[in-house]
């Protein structure tokens, strides 16, 4: 019996021990960090299309340990500090796309100019993720219940994309084509992200609901909307984060609100207009239902938000 | 599979490794240079246990290759002790029982170090938010709290340098 015991401490001492040391790695991949922008594309162009690019790796090195993902090349591009800035000229906000979600969230003119990419860059996942992470990577990555993405579409944002000899830019409006997918070609860098300023007449605001402080959205809704002399709305964009493939707009919802003061029968009018235009798909983190149920309120929310913020920031500078 | 060779220093003694890409750097921490004090729990960027400062602010070393520490600057937990005297955060954990089984310690007491090297005042809801990227599951996370406004005072006390 004595024997039998010492046995079966020694076995799960070793299988502990075992498990114990088993951490979760990628598969095998050649690793280059060039040191500037030109070094970086002419990897890019070089290295073929089976390469990743690794900007903040926050969402790349969990797919890469997963091995949902197994580029033969990463590039990573976290050395190049001419690509972390955030800019501010006449009618234009230009931030880098290294710069971290971190940096966003702290910058004090970014939250007087636009206060939804603070509220944004606030909610993502947790700090110690937010010092890494950047926003040119939530972007890129695309997932469905990416932040950034939906805010871009909503503050309708351009995108600088450079691959070697040539610079596009690209409306954020057809930038995202699907799940994790958009208009970057293999050998393409976003660079960086321009987001226009208008007077004090508009207004932006984000919402979302997560599980957990650090967990994915359930749904979002980022609005910007613009007011007229007389205090109605003038134009609205609606974009909304977790509720279907790609950042979906609400073209109708959007329609419906100009003109009119947003009052309770109008939010909610807008709000099932913007839910009719989403296709949430359940998965582990909520149902579809679940989703739309969330989805009007928030919608409801960021468009009230938006339009506090159009009227009070003309209030505010008069 | 080509190795890179790594420069880097940790708590301020340099070191020059060939490191296999693919390596995340708490592996590196844990199995190359033996500071077993960062730990690795979730290994899926959740629960903070190993969290470690690079260039001064506090990541998950779980989310982060070991190769791009290059040419860094880290701070693991046990750089914080100096000459076998308790660094004030260490103290105060202890003091205002910040821990019960001690697991994910090591990544709260790094996050707080963050925190209070930043040279301002936080309120509690502040606190909670900055360390909403470590998990505790045995505190209920009020005497963590309670420690890191004890560190702060205890700091303060001593001209308020988190060194």
């Amino acid at each position: 019996m004595e024997m039998h015991a010492h046995l079966i401490v020694f076995i799960s001492r070793k299988i502990f021990l075992f498990i114990g040391s088993f951490v979760m790695f990628p598969r095998p991949f050649d690793y280059f960090s060039p040191k500037n922008l030109a070094e970086a594309l002419e990897l890019l162009q070089t290295l073929g299309a089976d390469t990743k690019i690794l900007a903040g790796g926050q969402s790349l090195i969990p797919a890469l340990k997963l091995r949902t993902l197994s580029p033969k090349n990463v590039v990573d591009i976290t050395g190049i500090k001419e690509l972390s800035y955030i800019r501010k000229t006449e009618n234009m906000l230009k931030i880098g796309a290294l710069t971290t979600t971190g940096a966003i969230e702290n910058d004090s003119e970014i939250a007087a100019l636009l206060p939804i990419l603070t509220e944004t860059a606030s909610e993502i996942a947790d700090p110690l993720v937010r010092n890494l992470g950047t926003v040119g990577g939530d972007i890129c990555h695309a997932a469905p219940a990416n932040d950034f993405p939906a805010v871009m579409v909503a503050l309708n944002a351009s995108f600088t994309i450079a691959s070697k000899g040539r610079t596009r830019t690209v409306q954020a409006d057809s930038f995202f084509i699907n799940k994790f997918k958009t208009a970057l070609k293999p050998d393409e860098v976003l660079t960086e992200i321009q987001i226009p300023l208008k007077e004090c007449e508009v207004g932006s605001a984000y919402r979302k609901v997560k599980k957990g402080s650090g967990g994915f959205a359930i749904a979002g809704a980022a609005a910007q909307v613009s007011v007229a002399d007389d205090n109605a709305v003038s134009e609205c964009r609606i974009a909304m984060t977790a509720v279907g493939p790609k950042p979906m707009r609400a073209p109708e919802a959007e329609k419906a609100l100009v003109g009119k003061n947003p009052e309770a029968a109008v939010l909610n009018s807008i709000a099932k207009l913007a839910v009719e235009a989403s296709e949430p798909v359940s998965d582990v983190t909520a149902s579809a239902e679940y989703r739309r149920k969330v989805l009007g309120i928030l919608v409801k929310d960021a468009v009230e938000a938006s339009y506090k913020r159009a009227v009070m920031g003309c209030y505010e500078k008069s | 599979m080509k190795k890179v060779k790594t420069t880097f220093k940790v708590n301020g003694k340099p070191f020059e490794l060939e490191l296999e890409p693919r390596r995340l750097l708490v592996s590196v921490l844990r199995e190359d240079l033996g500071l077993t004090g960062t730990h690795n729990a979730c290994d899926s960027t959740n629960c903070g246990a190993c969290t470690v400062l690079v260039d001064g602010k506090a990541v998950k070393s779980c989310t982060m290759f070991g190769v791009q520490a290059n040419g860094k600057e880290i701070l693991t937990i046990e750089g914080l002790a100096k000459d076998g005297d308790l660094h004030p955060l260490q103290k105060a954990f202890i003091e205002k029982q910040g821990l019960q089984c001690g697991f994910c310690t090591p990544g709260m007491i790094m996050t707080s170090y963050w925190m209070l090297s930043q040279n301002r005042d936080f309120s509690d809801e502040e606190i909670k938010r900055m360390l909403s990227g470590n998990l505790c599951r045995c505190t209920g996370y009020y005497g963590i709290v309670e420690s890191v406004k004890y560190a702060k005072n205890l700091m303060s006390k001593k001209g308020g340098d988190i060194e």
